[in-house]
């Protein structure tokens, strides 16, 4: 999935945050968003995540633009992207099978049930959550959710994920076995766009860096 | 949608319940705790209070009917107070105090807490999800609750009358149902319906209005009770209106 965003300004109350900010990443690319505390990281998350739309300019999927989309065209772009918060945003009155079942209830209502729950159990046995299913999520610990919510956004094999500060509530070992499987999915052909300033990140995943400063600057490595 | 305000907000939240079999894969279950919680757990207060005020209006209002010689005009009254007038506003009242604030708080803190954003970015609709089958989910509750209440008032004012005057049962019934106009069931059962729109609607959407901080959570809690107390206000006193303009007294 490519995905570009053209000359995208917001401001946030009075306060210009971007200024005519472009970037483009293609299928099998990682776009890493850099900068200090209060650049607008997480507001570029959200544009990303078209939580929210920018006060000008648009953001484009294989060139189409997000706001131009019907609602065919905008339901399989939510079930291309896979979205993971810096909290985790887990439903905290559902369980974590209730939470995982979400997009495939969303997205694959043609699914029976236990086929569902299999791919749900399938999913917490490769983060280690299998035993927490039928738990509330806010009996689980920060890095767990947040390994809960990476595993609720691959859920349905995204093709672009976008996540915003990630691998910052899991431990070393964790964050080694993420960080490869992130390698591993943009091998094969998924796009990232990871708002983080942490140099593992941007080391071993970056294609592209965004560092978001007072003066936006757009620097390839 | 919230940004548009109360009204493009509440236009939209029907048409989508309209269309909730359309939804039912995700919020059924949603429906289904909704009215749980308004419907079926507060069952206990509901009955108890009906029980109670049946009770008080025969021991107050009996033994001064008995005295002018009007005893059975207690049938008329135990009929505007539990069914048509008094019930149906404590019921709301009750729900708007319970479940009203319940909602709020519940969707504002998932709003601070990026549920909202989750949701969206899901393709989940948080209108369709969170609002809407807490909107049919009280309608429903509130039939619910009202049915129990006619129950427990009658129930109450019954034992109560016993001990005024030995009434068989049957005959109780038997007057009391012959004093029912089927406009006072109407008037019930319209009342309760709107209300719980309009109590689920407000509440869903000062929920949804708060921005970031959890200390905005109890305010807009505060500014879905008094808009709710006003709409329901409004909404009694004004059916009761219709009521004496159609019934003629």
């Amino acid at each position: 999935m490519d995905i570009e965003f053209k000359d995208i300004s917001h401001a946030i109350k009075n306060r210009q945050v971007f200024c005519e900010l472009n970037a483009k990443v293609s299928s099998g690319q990682c776009l890493v968003i850099s900068g200090r505390s209060g650049c607008g990281k997480t507001l570029f998350f959200s544009i990303a995540s078209d939580i929210i739309r920018p006060d000008e300019g648009e953001m484009l999927i294989d060139g189409v633009p997000v706001k131009n989309m019907n609602a065919q065209k905008y339901s399989e772009f939510r079930r291309n992207l896979g979205v993971v918060f810096q909290l985790s945003g887990l439903i905290s009155n559902l369980t974590l099978e209730e939470n995982l079942m979400l997009p495939l209830n969303r997205h694959h209502k043609d699914i029976c049930k236990l086929e569902k729950q299999d791919r749900v159990k399938t999913i917490a046995r490769e983060f280690a959550l299998e035993h927490y299913l039928g738990q509330r999520t806010e009996q689980l610990s920060s890095g767990q959710a947040s390994l809960a919510g990476l595993a609720r956004a691959l859920l349905l094999k995204p093709k672009a994920v976008v996540w915003d500060a990630p691998m910052t509530e899991i431990d070393d070992q964790w964050s080694q076995y993420v960080l490869d499987l992130l390698l591993c999915l943009k091998q094969q052909g998924t796009t990232l766009i990871l708002c983080s300033n942490r140099k593992e990140v941007i080391d071993k995943l970056a294609d592209k860096q965004l560092e978001l400063n007072s003066k936006v600057c757009f620097s390839e490595h | 949608m919230i940004a548009y305000g109360f009204l493009p907000f509440s236009a939209y939240v029907i048409s989508d319940f309209i269309f909730f079999h359309r939804n039912r894969s995700i919020s059924f279950d949603v429906l289904v705790r909704q009215v749980r919680f308004t419907g079926v757990e507060a069952l206990g207060l509901v009955v108890l209070i009906a029980m109670l005020i049946g009770a008080l209006i025969i021991v107050q209002g009996y033994p001064l009917l008995a005295a002018i010689g009007q005893g059975n005009w207690i049938y008329d009254i135990l009929i505007s107070t539990i069914v048509r007038d008094l019930g149906p506003f404590i019921v709301c009242f009750i729900v708007l105090a319970r479940s009203g604030t319940a909602i709020t708080t519940e969707l504002g803190n998932m709003v601070v807490s990026k549920e909202i954003d989750a949701l969206i970015s899901m393709g989940v609709s948080p209108i369709s999800y969170l609002v809407a089958p807490r909107v049919l989910g009280m309608v429903i509750s509130l039939i619910l609750l009202m049915s129990y209440f006619v129950a427990g008032g009658i129930f109450g004012g019954y034992l109560v009358s016993n001990a005024f005057q030995s009434i068989p049962v049957s005959t109780f019934f038997a007057r009391l149902i012959g004093e029912l106009h089927w406009l006072d069931i109407v008037i019930m059962l319209v009342k309760v319906a709107l209300s719980g729109l309009f109590i689920s609607l407000i509440s869903s959407y000062h929920g949804l209005t708060v921005n970031r901080a959890i200390t905005e959570v109890p305010q807009r809690n505060i500014k879905a009770v008094g808009r709710g107390l006003v709409s329901l206000c409004l909404i009694h006193v004004g059916l009761t209106l219709l009521y004496i303009v159609l019934v003629g007294n």
